[in-house]
């Protein structure tokens, strides 16, 4: 079932055209990744899809329904993790996701919430005492007061360290196994290639490519494609995150 | 219904939980109510005598020719009587149609009585026999002095700092951080957040000018209110009605600042001017002309003016109709304003 769908969606600003007619799908459960340089519309096109911005043209719709004309339906089964997020300064993470429990009229339980995002024993803490990967934690424990179907994660893992970066794809990928459909801006290319299921490559306002990040790295290859670094059987960060372990410093 | 519940509890436990924002409101305000009203500046009751006559005489352009004293003549004896108690006269020189003078003071304001009676020897003298012609008159009033004058005005400049500036500074930062956008992506209309959060100023403002208030009868002594009831009443509304005056000039002053920066530069012009011309400090009844028409059309003057004649004079009339009006007329063009400018990012 296709949980997503858009189809050429536009938007201009003035004379700026951040996205230029792109069309896309996702299916239910999936991991979609949009990949592109700064600027390319990865923001703006998650935007039109959370009713933040309004389309200039084009329709977007998630689970059949239209993003601009149900604006407020689609907010209420979605769950959003925004760019550079900030929470209220002086309310504690308890009074925080119960606030957006509220908004979204959920009853929750904030501690099983905060549990979840393995961030329980800062129940009492004020967002800006938090360190970044706690940040990002606690903005997708907001996400998840209504039980979303449809998940969007934009640039979640920007500026973390590897540890907090891993333990942020572990629960990415737990939200996967639940059923539900993520939908993930990113520059970091493992990290598409570790989660995502399909990627769009976008870049000045259009896609290029979509297809699994396999099938992509295949067909380059196939075209005679070599990489001018030798391949290892290990990575840099292998080898960091087995000297440093995989557990988080900052709690 | 929850929800605005919700914001209200949320935005009033920031509130409290944020030191600086109980400085400004509460801390700021008290300690300079107190300096002032025990100050007791005594250049506030002495330059001006009133003067009322019903006949030409010469005397009288003698009497305000002099330099010694600041002669405001009335057209109206209760209009003098009214400046007397509210402490803008501090004796008023009364001239009847028989020639003969009376000079009215505050009962208990002896010093007042001297000078005046001296000074009005002293021109009339070289004419005619003061002891027949001249006769004091003891006026009971209620006045309180700068005391009674600075409480309720600050007070009102409480209200107007609180209202502006919690609005302008806790939006911006909002918005600054991107509160407000993730708001903005939760399936609630953008009234809930305003609405709760100007339910939580406004209790926190009347809050604020009733500890202002009972501070001034306890440590000042002043008295608050004449005994009546409703003009605590009115008190209440009328720091209700100036509470959501401000705060929607706040709002109005975030939605038209062009940028970050701009905003609290914007907030200060806007309540500068009017802590000096509304009659906060000091009264502006003799302002000049053209000031004083700018001093009747600002919110601040109308605000301070309803206070200080519930708490001083027990009045518990809401206010007069033409104030009141420009109080709603400066109330609708702060919404509309809003209304048609207000921005989550």
């Amino acid at each position: 079932m296709e949980m997503i769908k858009v189809l050429n969606l536009k938007k201009n600003y003035d004379d700026f055209e951040a996205v230029r007619g792109i069309d896309f799908s996702v299916t239910e459960g999936e991991v979609f990744g949009l990949l592109g340089p700064n600027g390319a519309g990865k923001t703006t096109t998650v935007e039109i899809l959370e009713g933040l911005i309004e389309p200039s043209s084009g329709t977007a719709t998630i689970s059949g329904l239209d993003v601009v004309k149900n604006s407020k339906n689609v907010k209420k089964m979605i769950g959003v993790q925004l760019q550079s997020v900030n929470f209220f300064e002086k309310l504690n993470l308890f009074e925080i996701i119960d606030l957006f429990a509220t908004l979204y009229s959920s009853t929750v339980n904030p501690d099983l919430i905060l549990e979840r995002v393995d961030l329980k024993k800062k129940r009492e803490s004020y967002f800006k005492t938090l360190s970044g990967g706690q940040k990002q934690r606690l903005s997708i424990a907001v996400a998840l007061v209504n039980d979303p179907k449809v998940l969007f994660f934009d640039e979640p893992t920007t500026g973390l360290d590897p540890q907090a970066r891993r333990n942020l794809w572990d629960l990415i990928k737990s939200f996967q196994k639940e059923g539900k459909t993520i939908m993930l801006t990113t520059h970091y290319m493992e990290e598409a290639e570790e989660l995502c299921d399909r990627v769009a490559i976008i870049d000045e306002g259009k896609i290029i490519k979509i297809d699994s990040p396999s099938n992509l790295i295949d067909e380059l290859t196939l075209s005679g494609f070599k990489s001018q670094k030798k391949i290892k059987d290990a990575t840099l960060e292998d080898v960091f995150i087995s000297l440093t372990g995989k557990s988080l410093r900052e709690d | 219904m929850r929800i605005y519940l919700s914001f209200t509890i949320a935005a009033s436990k920031m509130f409290f939980r944020r030191k600086s924002s109980i400085f400004w409101s509460l801390f700021f305000p008290v300690v300079t109510m107190l300096v002032l009203g025990n100050a007791g500046f005594i250049g506030y009751s002495a330059p001006n005598v009133g003067l009322f006559s019903t006949t030409a005489n010469e005397i009288i352009d003698e009497l305000k020719s002099s330099k010694s004293i600041t002669i405001r003549e009335y057209q109206s004896k209760d209009n003098a009587l009214e400046a007397l108690e509210k402490g803008t006269l501090s004796a008023l020189i009364t001239l009847n149609p028989d020639s003969k003078f009376i000079v009215t003071t505050r009962d208990g304001d002896l010093a007042e009585k001297e000078v005046v009676e001296n000074f009005v020897f002293r021109i009339i003298n070289q004419d005619i026999d003061p002891i027949n012609n001249v006769s004091s008159d003891i006026a009971k009033m209620n006045y309180q002095g700068y005391k009674g004058f600075i409480v309720p005005g600050i007070a009102a400049m409480a209200i107007m700092q609180n209202g502006i500036f919690s609005v302008v500074f806790t939006l911006l930062s909002y918005k600054n951080q991107g509160v407000l956008k993730r708001l903005k992506a939760a399936p609630i209309s953008p009234s809930h957040f305003i609405v709760g959060h100007l339910i939580s100023r406004v209790s926190i403002i009347i809050l604020q000018t009733f500890i202002l208030l009972i501070m001034g009868v306890f440590v000042l002594g002043v008295s608050v209110g004449q005994g009546s009831f409703l003009a605590w009443l009115n008190i209440l509304f009328l720091s209700f009605l100036g509470g959501i005056l401000f705060l929607a000039i706040g709002l109005a002053i975030s939605s038209l600042a062009p940028n970050e920066d701009s905003a609290p530069a914007l907030a200060n012009l806007v309540t500068f001017p009017m802590l000096f011309l509304s009659g906060v400090f000091f009264p502006i009844d003799f302002l000049p002309k053209i000031i004083s028409y700018i001093s009747n059309i600002l919110p601040l003057t109308h605000l301070a003016e309803g206070i200080r004649l519930s708490a001083l004079y027990g009045n518990s009339t809401f206010s007069t109709i033409p104030q009141l009006g420009i109080t709603f007329a400066w109330l609708a063009l702060s919404f509309f304003i809003c209304a048609i400018s207000f921005k989550w990012e």
